[in-house]
């Protein structure tokens, strides 16, 4: 027995990675799987660099525990990249979350790629690597060490944010809201959104709450359903960074309450709401006994102080959902009456549009936040496992990218004549 | 990171930190000096292990009061694990390899038991 073996195990990995055919319809997925497949490569040279030092020590009696341990992670790594190359998630997921990060990113879009999992998370390729390495760090084989600390500084300096969804959701575009809760978790750290957190009860699972609030207060009522939809099949699970099922529901009740309060929607999202909320409330009452009172209390005291600052946070780089669906109404009325309907550039879609576009089978270049909020009423609601549903928001978001695509070229095309 | 990812890696490290006491031990006998890869495997604590160990998932228990207990394998490989702490604590001063070689392959073969308790990705 030698070390070849995970030598060979650790080409064959090298092999898949390098293998892996690119030819994805999107820029942002394709150089995000390109900018993925450098990281694990360079991951791939750390296990190397370990084999090779292992391999250095005379080991008589225990070389076969050293290679079983390094093939382990060797194997390890294989499942890892699998879970982002083959990602089963269509690649109109990749179109939803980069306009969440195109929408807030104070510098620059940040790279990512979706990931199969056991549930829906945030992590990043330096992240993984790292956590791996805590098995193997003390002590290092000492051939080679300090290439691995180069490569680990080269990893991290070209990280890559990594968004995990539950495999079990992989067809499900209507889980596909709370991917954009994961990537918030990346805008929460670095637009220092944590200033939010001053006035509000100091709880271990203050950021996912308040990141609920950021979803929901942009994303809108769509987000509330795709969160309670998911969360009730599990309801009693709670971690230390993570609020309660039902605290989580109480926020998104919050919201609705104080939008329908607010009567600033136009029709029929305004009756829709109450569709969803009637929907949560209804979970909620199933559930709300397995929280104490002083969780609601602070929940509810966390939505107050939170709700003005983050509503102002959303302004500064979009639009709330409430102010971005009324502007939205205001604009198509513009068009109707100014005429030029028929140029794509100008079309402005609403709710209504879109579900009548669905009802007639044609896909829409409507936001995703009008394609996603068409299909909360309680009508839609049953209709969620529909395929036409899935495959209509899917090609929506594909056809919403191409007229944006298009309105691009014909500005700039515009520009330099 | 979810329960049973962290209970993975926490497994896998302390795999990790056994793999480097049997490692410490051979080149101990091929050298007859201490080293790094002996005093990695002596940051291993009992309580840890058992912690380790212990905190399956409770959404896999039917019965949420349900004590979790360690397995038999698990019980007999902290106790081996203990053992060889002890060992080499005084590694400098045995004159048999004989109790040396007897250790790693006590140990190894424990371990190759506890490989079978990680958690499935």
């Amino acid at each position: 027995m030698s070390f070849d073996v995970v030598l060979n195990a650790l080409g064959s990995v090298e092999n898949h990675i390098k293998g892996v055919l690119l030819d994805v319809p999107y820029d942002v997925k394709r150089e995000s799987l390109e900018r993925a497949k450098e990281l694990f490569l360079k991951w791939l040279d750390v296990y190397k660099t370990y084999t090779n030092g292992y391999r250095q020590e005379l080991l008589a009696r225990t070389q076969r525990h050293t290679i079983r341990m390094l093939s382990s992670f060797a194997n390890d790594l294989d499942n890892q990249v699998r879970d982002v190359f083959e990602a089963r998630i269509a690649s109109e997921a990749y179109l939803l979350v980069n306009n969440l990060f195109k929408s807030f990113s104070r510098v620059s879009r940040p790279s990512f790629v979706l990931a199969e999992d056991r549930e829906f998370k945030q992590t990043s390729i330096a992240t993984l690597l790292n956590d791996k390495l805590k098995n193997l760090t003390v002590p290092r084989p000492v051939i080679g060490s300090a290439n691995v600390d180069v490569t680990i500084r080269d990893v991290q300096n070209k990280d890559i944010i990594v968004i995990c969804y539950d495999q079990g959701q992989f067809d499900n575009v209507f889980s596909w809201p709370l991917l954009l809760h994961e990537a918030f978790h990346y805008l929460y750290a670095n637009e220092r959104l944590d200033r939010l957190a001053k006035d509000c009860p100091k709880v271990s699972w203050l950021e996912e709450a308040l990141i609920d609030m950021y979803i929901i207060n942009y994303f809108g009522p769509a987000y509330a359903l795709s969160l309670a939809t998911y969360l009730q099949r599990f309801p009693h699970e709670k971690t230390i960074s993570h609020p309660s099922f039902t605290s989580r529901i109480f926020i998104a009740l919050q919201y609705l309450k104080k939008t329908q309060e607010a009567k600033k929607l136009p029709l029929p999202v305004s009756n829709h709401i109450a569709d969803v909320f009637d929907y949560l409330k209804r979970i909620w009452d199933q559930h709300k006994e397995a929280d104490p009172l002083e969780v609601q209390e602070q929940v509810a005291k966390i939505y107050d102080s939170a709700e003005k600052d983050v509503k102002e946070i959303i302004s500064e780089k979009a639009q709330p959902f409430a102010e971005f669906l009324s502007q939205n109404e205001k604009k198509r009325q513009e068009v109707f009456q100014k005429g030029g309907f028929e140029y794509i550039e100008n079309q402005v879609l609403s709710v209504s549009d879109v579900a009548d576009y669905f009802r007639a089978g044609i896909p829409t270049a409507a936001d995703p936040r009008i394609v996603f909020n068409s299909f909360i009423s309680r009508q839609s609601q049953e209709m969620i496992n529909d395929p036409k549903a899935h495959i209509f928001v899917k090609e929506s978001l594909k056809k919403w990218h191409l007229k944006n695509a298009w309105v691009e070229a014909k500005g700039q095309a515009h520009r330099s004549t | 990171m979810g329960m049973e990812e962290r209970k993975r890696l926490s497994i896998q490290n302390i795999i990790g930190r056994v793999t480097h006491g049997l490692v410490g031990m051979d080149i101990f006998l091929n050298e007859r000096r201490g080293n790094d890869y002996l005093k990695d495997f002596l940051t291993l604590k009992e309580d840890e292990i058992k912690a380790t160990f212990l905190s399956s998932s409770s959404k896999k228990r039917l019965i949420p009061s349900d004590e979790a207990k360690l397995t038999d394998e698990e019980n007999a490989f902290i106790v081996c694990i203990v053992k060889t702490r002890e060992l080499i604590a005084r590694i400098d001063r045995i004159e048999s390899t004989k109790e040396i070689e007897d250790c790693i392959n006590e140990l190894g073969s424990k371990m190759d038991i506890i490989y079978a308790a990680i958690p499935e990705r």
